[in-house]
């Protein structure tokens, strides 16, 4: 009887994070999360602005490709100063390639010069899970309504080399420029490339 | 393992027969050189990768910069880590005009691993960047078959321990003398994290087409058998789209084609990779069902990918009937 108790549940919780998982189109799921300066963000409370939510780990190549170029603190700043929240995500797990205590994602964030609104640490991969983020980087954009426009890729060239940002087109910015003209989001789907987001197993 | 940025580089030589290797791979393993970077960098911000040069042309930090220098080279003598090792290999021990096979020989680390043409979930396939003489031209890089890699919840398609990718040279009618053939490769190698690998190899052949086979010629017809091949005359293919699957149909007029074990899809971003193709017979045909990928916002005309039937690679291209793509669950907002 227990068990079968047990097997509901499981089955239950199955069943919700289907329900909740992050699909364009619909609601994105919420969530709340610490960041690196030690301060609790809700993503229902930024309702009315754009939220990018970036996956990030600072050993990965591929994440390494848009921070030494200075690419991603460019639309950091460019989308930051338009109003868009930006929340990195950190899920590596501890002792896993990519985990930061707070302390060390501030001297990181200083050092790169990058400027997202927070660093949200979430080294039990519970914000990862529910968006079923698979590499770094993997982006996600969540309209002033709370859906979620766009899933994916950070833009075209699936590569860990720096030479390819300036020919690659930027689906990020592809999306938000879309959106915030009111127009529908041409690409609001795409495979996300990198390295796995290095989740506790 | 701890992670963070790293500023060591790695060179090693490996001379081969005939072949030698440069490679440069980025250390992402953390030893007692990088986590004095990583204090040190704590307290100066000299380590700013691109503006060290700048840094030292303005006259300050010309400390710093030495001891950088030094740990970096302390770096390089101490540590030869490089998880994939690359040669360039023929299957003959002389070329001839025509068509000849040379292949990237990939020796791997246990643990490790490199990508296929489709890398799956994360990662990416080797790439090649040709210098050859004049009238002289390499095809595109040839994939063995993958095996599926698991990489925390994703899969990914790929090579354990090592992997020989073909590419057919077509050498000209009048060429003549020794051969200088080379290669710049760059390649993805991970296990619990990716290093980004980067070589030039060379190959030095004769031109005098006496056909007899290279030192190398064992692994090069090896890796040959494992081409995929196109399909025997008599084999249907067919496949629709049906919710979030798509069912892919094998009919087989001769019925002398062998049993299909896998299906291997081609173009990344079409299936969901995690969920295994559902092999089964229905009638006399074989379905295949394979999961959509929820990034994939598009129908798509035809699913392309390597088919296995009894340990052989085949090239099969599922045109997908158009009725149903109402498995589109991703729209555009």
């Amino acid at each position: 009887m227990r068990s079968l108790r047990a097997f509901l549940l499981v089955v239950i919780a199955l069943v919700a994070l289907a329900v909740f998982a992050a699909r364009v189109g619909e609601p994105a799921p919420d969530f709340t999360g610490n960041d690196s300066h030690g301060q609790t963000h809700k993503l229902s409370d930024y309702r009315g602005k754009f939220v990018v939510l970036e996956w990030h780990n600072n050993g990965c190549p591929y994440t390494r490709k848009h921070y030494e170029s200075g690419n991603m603190q460019r639309l950091q700043k460019e989308w930051t100063q338009k109003g868009v929240i930006w929340l990195t995500i950190i899920s590596s797990a501890p002792d896993s390639q990519g985990y930061v205590t707070a302390a060390q994602e501030n001297d990181y964030l200083e050092k790169m010069h990058a400027v997202p609104t927070a660093a949200i640490l979430d080294p039990k991969g519970e914000i990862g899970h529910l968006y079923e983020a698979k590499t770094t980087p993997h982006m996600f954009i969540i309209n002033p309504q709370g859906v979620l426009i766009y899933n994916g890729a950070i833009d075209d060239k699936p590569t860990s080399d720096e030479s390819d940002i300036p020919g690659a087109r930027n689906y990020v910015s592809a999306a938000l420029q879309e959106a915030m003209a009111g127009e529908p989001v041409a690409v609001a789907s795409t495979r996300p490339y990198g390295c796995s987001v290095k989740y506790a197993d | 393992m701890k992670p963070r940025i790293h500023y060591g580089r790695l060179s090693a030589a490996e001379p081969q027969q005939k072949a030698f290797l440069t490679t440069e791979a980025q250390r992402t393993r953390r030893n007692s050189t990088e986590s004095f970077l990583e204090f040190f960098s704590q307290w100066t911000p000299c380590l700013r990768g691109e503006k060290l040069m700048l840094k030292f042309a303005f006259g300050g930090h010309v400390l710093c910069v030495l001891l950088v220098m030094s740990l970096i080279s302390s770096a390089i003598g101490t540590d030869a880590a490089q998880h994939a090792r690359l040669t360039l290999i023929s299957e003959y021990a002389d070329l001839k005009p025509g068509e000849n096979w040379i292949g990237l020989r990939f020796q791997i680390d246990p643990g490790w691993h490199i990508y296929w043409m489709n890398p799956g979930d994360s990662g990416e396939p080797p790439r090649a960047s040709w210098h050859l003489p004049s009238g002289f031209q390499a095809g595109e890089l040839q994939f063995p078959t993958p095996t599926r890699i698991h990489d925390h919840s994703l899969i990914d398609y790929g090579y354990e321990n090592g992997a020989v990718l073909l590419s057919k040279l077509t050498v000209p009618p009048n060429a003549s003398g020794s051969i200088d053939l080379s290669a710049d490769v760059r390649w993805l190698v991970c296990r619990e994290v990716c290093i980004p690998g980067r070589g030039s190899v060379v190959l030095k052949l004769p031109l005098s087409g006496s056909n007899a086979p290279s030192s190398d010629a064992g692994l090069m017809r090896a890796a040959e058998s494992q081409l995929a091949r196109d399909l025997p005359r008599g084999v249907v293919l067919s496949g629709r789209s049906t919710g979030d699957q798509f069912v892919l149909q094998v009919a087989s007029k001769t019925r002398q084609f062998g049993v299909v074990k896998d299906f291997f899809p081609l173009d990344p971003g079409q299936l969901e990779n995690t969920a295994i193709p559902k092999i089964k017979m229905v009638k006399d045909m074989v379905e295949i069902t394979v999961k959509r990928s929820e990034q994939l916002s598009q129908p798509i005309q035809s699913l392309r990918g390597i088919l296995m039937v009894d340990g052989k690679a085949y090239r099969a291209s599922f045109p997908i009937s158009s009725a149903a793509h109402s498995g589109s669950r991703a729209s555009s907002q």
